[in-house]
C-alpha cells in the first residue's frame, strides 16, 4: 500500500545497502554476529536518514532491505532475524508513541478516528496504569486513555522503551493472559494499540494506524526517531554482550573435573568455557575441525587461558567419546523446530554423543533463532565451499589432474533437534522443543515472510 | 546518539577516504588479438561470451571487485558498442567506475598500452592491474599490488609484477621462467610450447654470474595473465613501437636490455600470503570469507574455456559460484553432485539424467530420456528427447532436436540443431547456425553463420562467391538445408600476424591445435624433472653446463615423441652390469628378468631396447675365435640359451621374430665380424634351445627387414643380405624337414649339420 517501498537509487542508504549485500554475497562479512551487527548498523542508518512519511513506509523500507539481504546470502539467517526484531521494536515504539498521541489529543477530537464510538472499550472505565510512565510528558490522563487490564506494570514496561527482552516476556505474558480476559476487552485493546500481529490477515490495525499517520506522524517523527534509534542501539548492545550473557550461567552447566568435547571455534563456546573455568576445573577436548581447522585456534586460545586442552583430529571423535562427559557446540543458526546449523563435523559429534548417551549442549545467542521450519532443508543450505580447502591448489590447481574426482566441502551440518539436549542462550536455558515458542514471541508473525 | 554506534558509522567513512586517495585501477583488455574464439565472436566481443550463462566480462569485473579495484578501464577493440551497452546495463556500474576505451587501430596488446599512454587516463603515481584476458578469480589481487609496492620501496626499478599461480593444469602456453627467489626478480623468460616440445632451453650464463642461491625452490607455475604495472610500462611501449605481445616482446625486451635497467618481478599467488596472515597474528582467518581463495584462471582459448566452466561449477572459484554469487544475478539451485538448476521455470523430464557438474539456465526445457553430462546450458534452451549432451557449452536460446549426440563442443547463441545430428568433439558452432536433420559434424570443425575471412580479407573480397570445392564440401557435410559455412580448421589457418618478425612459438600449428577444446594432453608423455636437478643435470651431462633441461622451472619435460631416440646411456651401462652379475652369479631367470624390468621402468627404456641389450650380452658370451669349429659354437650357443633363453623371450611380448632380427643386427655390428659367418649356427642354437620356434624362424625368413629392407645405404643392405643368406638355408631345411616327416627330428638335426 506504500508506493515508495524501496530506496531511491541516489539515496546514500541505497548505496550502503548495496555495499552490505555485496559483501554478504562475496563473503566478506561472515559469521552470524558480524552479519547481525552489520545489519543493525545499516537499519539504524536507514531509520536515521532515510525519507519516509509514514511508519508503514519505514517498515516496508526495512522489509525490502531484509529481502535484499536474504537474496545476497540466504544462509546468513541472522541478518533477517535482526531485521525482524527491529521491525517489531519499531512497531512497539510506535504504538507507545501513538498511544501517547491519543492521550494528548482532545477527547472528542475528530482527527482521531481511532476512537470509534462503537468500540466497546470506550465505555469501560479508564485506566491510568499505562500512562504513568510512558506519557509523562503530557500529564493529564483523560477518558480516552487506553485500557489496561493488568494490575501489574507489565504493559508499562512494554512501553518504557527499555529492555527488549523484558518487553518480549511481558508481551508473551500479555498474549497468554489475553486469552483469559474477556475477549471484547482484549479486542478493544488490540484496536487501540493496533496490535497488528494478532490480526495479521486484517489490515485493520495498520489501517487505523495509517489514518493518523501522515499528518500526526510527521509532527511526532522528530520525537520518535531518537527513540527508534535508541531501540536499535539496544539491539546492538545486546548483540555485543551476547557472549558474556551466554557465559553468565556457565558454572551451572559445567562441573568440576568434567571432560568437555567441542569443535570449531565458536566465540560463544570460548567465552562460556573461559567463564566456567573461573569456578571449576575441567579439561577440554577440541576436535580440529578439518578442513577449516578452526579447532586449532580455539585450542590455542583456551590453553593460553590456562584451561587444560587436548586437540584431536576429527577422526578420533567417536573413539574419545566414552571419556567425554559433555559435548558443547556453537551454532550458526537455530531453526524453529529446535534443529540447528553448525560447523561441519558437529553432526558427527552429536551423533557420537547420542550413541554414547552424552549430553549435547548448544551455546548460542538468541539472535540466531530464525523463524524457519525447514525440516527438509535445501541441499545447498550447508553452504558448499571451494574444494581447494580439502585437496589444495598445490600441484593440481583448479582441479587439474583431479578431473575425475568430485570434491564436496560443506561448511555446515544440520543437526536434528532430537540430538540436542539443551540450548544455553543469553536469555536462559531452553530445550529444543521450546525454541518455536521463543521464536514466536521474539518476532511479529507478519514479519516471518519478509 | 549513543556513543556506541559512533565507531560503527565512522569506520566505512574512513575507509572510503583512504580509497579516495588512490583508487586502485585496472585495465582489462577486452580484445584477445588472436582468432581462437573468432567463430563464436562474429557478432559479439569475446568478453561477452557466456561462461556458465554469465558474460566473461561480468566474471572479470566481479573478480576485480573482490580485489578492491575501484576504477576499471575496459579497452575494447571490435564490438566496442556492445561492451559499452553491457557495462551500462550491468549492476557493476554502481559499484565500480568503469570506463570503456575503444580503439579500432590497436592490433595487439602493445598497441593497446600505447593508446592508454596517449590518453593519459592512468594514475601515474600508482600501479595498475593489467588483465590480459577475461579472468575468473577469487584471489585478492590487491595483495599482489601491495607486494609490488613493497618491492618498489626497495628498488625503484621494478616496473612490473607478473602474477603466476601455483599448480594448475598443463597448458600449451606455459612459459619457463627463471626467477631469483629472494627478490622474486624475473631473470629469464622463455616461451615454452607443449608441441613441438623443446627438450632443451638454453639460459644465458651471464644470469648465473650474479650470486645465485644454492637451493632453488621448484614450482610448477603458470602465467596468470595478470600484471601489476607501473606507468612506465605503457610509456615503454610507446618508446618501443615494435612491442606487440607483452610477454614475447615486452618482457623479453625489458629483461635483455641492459640500458633500461628495469626489472620485472614475479608474484606467486597463494605463496606470499602466508606472512601476511602471520602479521595479523591471532586474528581468526575465516576460510569462508571471499578473501581466502587463491584461484585465478583466465580464459585464453576454448580449452581453458571448458576447463574453467567446470571449475566454476565445482566451486573452485568460491565465493564465485552459480548458486550464491553469480555475477549475472540469475538464481540457481544447487543439487547434489554440483548440479545447478536455475530457479526460473526449468522443465526437466522425469527420465532426464543429469550428471554433474552441470548448469541449466532459466526457462530451459529438457525432454524425456535426455542425458546431460558435465555441460552448461544457457537460458531458454530446449533439448529434444533421447539426446545426449556431454561436456559441451551451450549458450542461450539453442534448440536441439531429438536423438542428437553432442560432445565436447561449444554451441553459440540461437543455434538450431534438428533431429539426429551428431556433433563431434571440439566443434565450435557460431551464433545463428542451423544444422539440418541427420547432419554429422566432424571433430574440431568450426562452423560460422558467415564465411571465413582470412587475414588478407578486405571489403572487396566480400562479393567473391565461394568456389566450387568449398561449396561441395559444405554441402557434403552440412547438407543443403543447413545454414552455415565450414571454416578451415584452426591449424590450417595461417598465423595471424605474419608480418611479425620472429614468429610466436605459441602460434605453431601443432601447439595451437592443443588449445582447442576436446584435445587431450595425456598422450604427450611427461617426466617431472625439476629445477632442483639443475646441478645434477649440469654436471652429469656432457653438454654445456648451463643448458638446463626444459623442465627447468615451470613445466614438466615433454619427452620427445620420435621413436628413434633410444634410452639414455646409463641404461645400457646398468643393464650390462646387471646381466653380468646375473650371468656370473648364476641368478634365476625370473630374478634376472625382474631386475631388468625394474631397470626398464626406471629408465623408461622400452622392451625393445632391453631385449636387444640382453641378446647382445649373451651372444657376446659365445666364445668364437678363428680356431673354433661349428660343433663347438652350436654346443655353446645351445648351452647358453637353454639357460637364459627364457630371459630373452620374456622381453619380447608380441613378436618373437624380432629376436632373430636382433641377432642378425648384432652379428652385423662393428666388432662382431667374427660372428658373421656363424650366423646360421647361432640361429640353430637358438632354435635348439627353444629360444626361437620354427614358425618364428620362418617368419623371420619371410620378413623383409631381415633382407636389409630397413637400411638406407646400399652397402649396409648388401651385408644384411649376406647374413640373411647364411641363415636362410637352415630355416629352409627346417621347414622342409618339418613338412616331410616330423618323427625324424633327430636325423634332421644331423642333416642340418651336414648342410651347414
Amino acid at each position: 500500500m506504500v508506493a515508495a517501498a524501496s530506496l531511491k537509487s541516489n539515496d546514500p542508504n541505497a548505496r550502503l545497502t548495496e555495499a552490505l549485500c555485496t559483501s554478504l554475497r562475496r563473503r566478506q562479512i561472515v559469521g552470524s554476529l558480524n552479519v547481525a551487527l552489520a545489519t543493525a548498523a545499516l537499519v539504524q542508518n536507514i531509520v536515521r536518514s532515510a525519507r519516509y512519511s509514514t511508519i508503514d513506509e519505514l517498515l516496508t523500507l526495512i522489509k525490502s532491505v531484509g529481502r535484499k539481504l536474504i537474496d545476497a546470502n540466504p544462509k546468513e539467517l541472522a541478518a533477517t532475524n535482526i531485521i525482524r526484531r527491529i521491525l517489531r521494536l519499531i512497531r512497539e515504539e510506535y504504538r507507545a508513541a501513538a498511544a501517547a498521541q491519543l492521550i494528548s489529543a482532545p477527547p472528542s477530537a475528530p482527527e482521531t478516528p481511532f476512537l470509534g464510538p462503537t468500540t466497546p472499550g470506550l465505555s469501560a472505565p479508564s485506566n491510568h496504569y499505562l500512562n504513568l510512565s510512558s506519557t509523562s510528558s503530557n500529564g493529564n490522563y483523560n477518558v480516552n486513555a487506553p485500557f489496561e487490564f493488568f494490575p501489574s506494570g507489565a504493559l508499562q514496561r512494554q512501553t518504557s522503551l527499555s529492555n527488549f527482552v523484558a518487553m518480549r516476556h511481558s508481551r508473551a505474558q500479555l498474549e497468554r493472559s489475553g486469552s483469559l480476559v474477556d475477549l471484547q476487552l482484549s479486542q478493544s485493546t488490540n484496536n487501540l494499540f493496533t496490535r497488528t500481529p494478532e490480526t495479521p490477515g486484517t489490515a485493520g490495525g495498520m489501517a487505523a494506524l495509517n489514518r493518523i499517520e501522515s499528518d500526526e506522524f510527521m509532527k511526532h517523527s522528530a520525537k520518535l526517531k531518537p527513540v527508534l534509534i535508541q531501540a536499535i542501539d539496544e539491539v546492538v548492545g545486546e548483540l555485543e554482550t551476547t557472549h558474556e550473557d551466554v557465559a553468565k550461567g556457565a558454572r551451572e552447566h559445567i562441573h568440576s573435573s568434567e571432560i568437555i568435547l567441542t569443535m570449531g571455534h565458536s566465540k560463544t563456546v570460548e567465552a562460556f568455557l573461559k567463564q566456567a573455568y573461573k569456578d571449576r576445573k575441567f579439561t577440554v577436548v577440541v576436535a580440529e575441525s578439518a578442513p577449516s581447522y578452526l579447532g586449532h585456534s580455539l585450542a590455542q586460545s583456551l590453553s593460553s587461558g590456562g584451561i587444560p586442552t587436548i586437540l584431536i583430529p576429527d577422526s578420533s571423535i567417536h573413539a574419545i567419546l566414552p571419556r567425554i562427559t559433555k559435548v558443547i557446540l556453537g551454532a550458526h543458526s537455530v531453526l524453529a523446530n529446535g534443529g540447528l546449523f553448525a560447523l561441519s563435523g558437529s553432526l558427527a559429534c552429536a551423533l557420537a554423543a547420542k550413541t554414547h548417551s552424552k549430553p549435547v549442549v548448544i551455546t548460542t545467542g538468541q539472535f540466531k533463532f530464525a523463524p524457519a521450519w525447514n525440516l527438509y532443508h535445501d541441499y545447498a543450505a550447508v553452504d558448499f565451499q571451494s574444494p581447494g580447502h580439502v585437496i589444495g591448489l598445490d600441484g593440481n590447481g583448479g582441479g587439474g589432474g583431479k578431473e575425475g574426482t568430485e570434491v564436496v566441502d560443506p561448511y555446515f551440518d544440520y543437526i536434528r533437534p532430537e540430538l540436542v539436549q539443551l540450548f544455553v542462550t543469553n536469555e536462559g536455558d531452553h530445550s529444543p522443543s521450546y525454541i518455536y515458542r521463543l521464536i514466536k514471541e521474539a518476532y511479529d508473525e507478519e514479519d516471518v515472510e519478509l | 546518539m549513543a556513543p556506541k554506534k559512533a565507531p560503527v558509522k565512522a569506520e566505512p567513512k574512513t575507509k572510503a577516504d583512504n580509497v579516495d586517495e588512490a583508487p586502485l585501477q585496472a585495465v582489462v583488455l577486452a580484445d584477445s588479438y588472436n582468432r581462437r574464439f573468432e567463430v563464436l565472436c562474429q557478432d559479439q566481443p569475446r568478453v561477452l561470451l557466456p561462461l556458465c550463462s554469465t558474460p566473461l566480462l561480468a566474471w572479470t569485473l566481479e573478480s576485480l571487485s573482490l580485489s578492491k579495484v575501484k576504477q576499471v578501464f575496459v579497452f575494447c577493440g571490435v564490438h566496442a558498442e556492445k561492451i559499452r551497452a553491457f557495462v551500462d546495463s550491468s549492476p557493476y556500474k554502481n559499484t565500480l567506475d568503469i570506463q570503456c576505451l575503444s580503439s579500432q587501430n590497436a592490433m595487439s596488446a602493445g598497441d593497446a598500452l600505447r593508446e592508454l599512454d596517449d590518453r593519459n587516463v592512468l594514475n601515474a603515481e600508482n600501479p595498475f592491474i593489467l588483465v590480459h584476458s577475461p579472468i575468473v578469480s577469487n584471489y585478492d589481487l590487491s595483495k599482489m599490488v601491495e607486494a609490488h609496492k613493497k618491492r618498489r620501496e626497495v628498488d625503484k626499478n621494478f616496473i612490473m609484477t607478473m602474477g603466476v599461480g601455483l599448480g594448475g593444469r598443463r597448458h600449451p602456453e606455459s612459459p619457463i621462467m627463471l626467477v631469483h627467489p629472494p627478490s622474486s626478480r624475473l631473470l629469464y623468460y622463455h616461451q615454452n610450447t607443449l608441441s613441438p616440445s623443446q627438450p632443451r632451453v638454453s639460459i644465458p650464463s651471464i644470469l648465473f654470474t650474479d650470486p645465485f642461491p644454492a637451493n632453488i625452490d621448484t614450482y610448477e607455475v603458470w602465467d596468470l595473465g595478470v600484471d601489476i604495472c607501473e606507468a612506465d610500462v605503457p610509456a615503454l611501449c610507446t618508446e618501443n613501437f615494435d612491442y606487440h605481445d607483452l610477454r614475447r616482446h615486452f618482457v623479453n625486451g625489458v629483461l635483455t636490455s641492459e640500458l633500461l635497467g628495469k626489472k620485472i618481478a614475479v608474484h606467486l599467488v597463494g605463496k606470499d600470503d602466508t606472512p601476511d596472515e602471520g602479521d595479523e597474528g591471532s586474528s581468526k582467518v575465516d576460510k569462508r570469507s571471499g578473501n581466502g581463495g587463491t584461484y585465478v584462471e583466465r580464459i585464453r582459448d576454448t580449452r581453458t574455456f571448458g576447463e574453467i566452466a567446470r571449475d566454476v561449477l565445482r566451486r573452485w572459484a568460491f565465493p564465485l559460484a552459480p548458486d550464491n554469487n553469480e555475477p549475472g544475478g540469475v538464481q540457481y539451485e544447487l543439487r547434489a553432485g554440483n548440479v545447478y538448476i536455475a530457479k526460473d521455470n526449468v522443465v526437466l523430464s522425469r527420465t532426464t539424467t543429469l550428471s554433474g557438474p552441470l548448469l541449466i539456465g532459466p526457462r530451459s526445457a529438457l525432454a524425456h530420456n535426455t542425458h546431460i553430462h558435465q555441460s552448461t546450458l544457457g537460458a531458454d534452451c530446449s533439448v529434444g528427447p533421447s539426446t545426449t549432451v556431454t561436456q559441451s557449452y551451450i549458450f542461450d536460446d539453442v534448440r536441439i532436436g531429438a536423438n542428437c549426440t553432442i560432445r565436447e563442443c561449444v554451441i553459440g547463441e540461437g543455434v538450431t540443431i534438428l533431429d539426429d545430428v551428431h556433433v563431434g568433439k571440439g566443434a565450435l558452432l557460431g551464433n545463428g547456425v542451423r544444422l539440418a536433420k541427420g547432419t554429422r559434424i566432424p571433430d574440431f570443425a568450426r562452423i560460422g553463420k558467415e564465411r571465413y575471412r582470412g587475414d588478407s580479407y578486405d571489403s572487396d573480397d566480400e562479393e567473391e562467391e565461394e568456389d566450387e570445392d568449398e561449396r561441395d564440401r559444405r554441402l557434403e557435410i552440412l547438407g543443403a538445408d543447413s545454414v552455415g559455412y565450414l571454416w578451415p580448421s584452426e591449424e590450417e589457418e595461417p598465423p595471424s600476424d605474419s608480418e611479425d618478425e620472429g614468429e610466436d612459438p605459441y602460434e605453431h600449428p601443432k601447439n595451437k591445435q592443443l588449445l582447442q577444446l576436446g584435445r587431450r594432453l595425456s598422450n604427450l608423455s611427461t617426466s617431472t624433472v625439476s629445477l632442483s636437478t639443475l646441478s645434477k643435470a649440469s654436471s652429469s651431462e656432457a653438454s654445456s653446463p648451463l643448458s638446463v633441461a626444459s623442465s627447468a622451472s615451470t613445466l614438466p619435460d615433454i619427452a620427445p615423441l620420435n621413436l628413434g631416440s633410444g634410452p639414455r646411456e646409463e641404461f645400457y651401462i646398468e643393464a650390462r652390469e646387471s646381466l653380468a652379475r646375473a650371468y656370473e652369479e648364476d641368478h634365476k631367470v625370473e630374478n634376472a628378468a625382474l631386475e631388468m624390468r625394474t631397470l626398464v621402468m626406471g629408465e623408461n627404456a622400452g622392451q625393445d631396447a632391453a631385449r636387444s641389450e640382453i641378446l647382445n650380452f649373451f651372444l657376446s658370451k659365445i666364445p668364437i675365435s678363428s680356431s673354433t669349429v661349428a660343433g663347438e659354437i652350436l654346443k655353446e650357443t645351445t648351452r647358453i640359451f637353454e639357460r637364459w633363453g627364457g630371459l630373452v623371450r620374456s622381453f619380447s611380448t608380441t613378436d618373437y621374430t624380432l629376436i632373430a632380427i636382433d641377432t642378425q643386427k648384432f652379428v652385423l655390428e662393428k666388432g662382431n665380424e667374427r660372428y658373421e659367418k656363424w650366423f646360421g649356427i647361432i640361429l640353430r642354437g637358438l632354435y635348439d634351445s627353444d629360444t626361437l620356434t620354427e614358425d618364428e624362424l620362418i617368419d623371420w625368413r619371410d620378413s623383409s627387414i631381415s633382407q636389409g629392407e630397413g637400411t638406407s645405404d646400399a652397402g649396409e643392405k648388401q651385408r644384411w643380405k649376406e647374413v640373411y643368406a647364411r641363415g636362410k638355408p637352415f630355416v629352409d631345411i627346417l621347414e622342409q624337414m618339418d613338412s616331410d616327416d616330423e618323427d625324424e627330428d633327430d636325423e634332421d638335426d644331423e642333416d642340418d649339420e651336414e648342410s651347414d
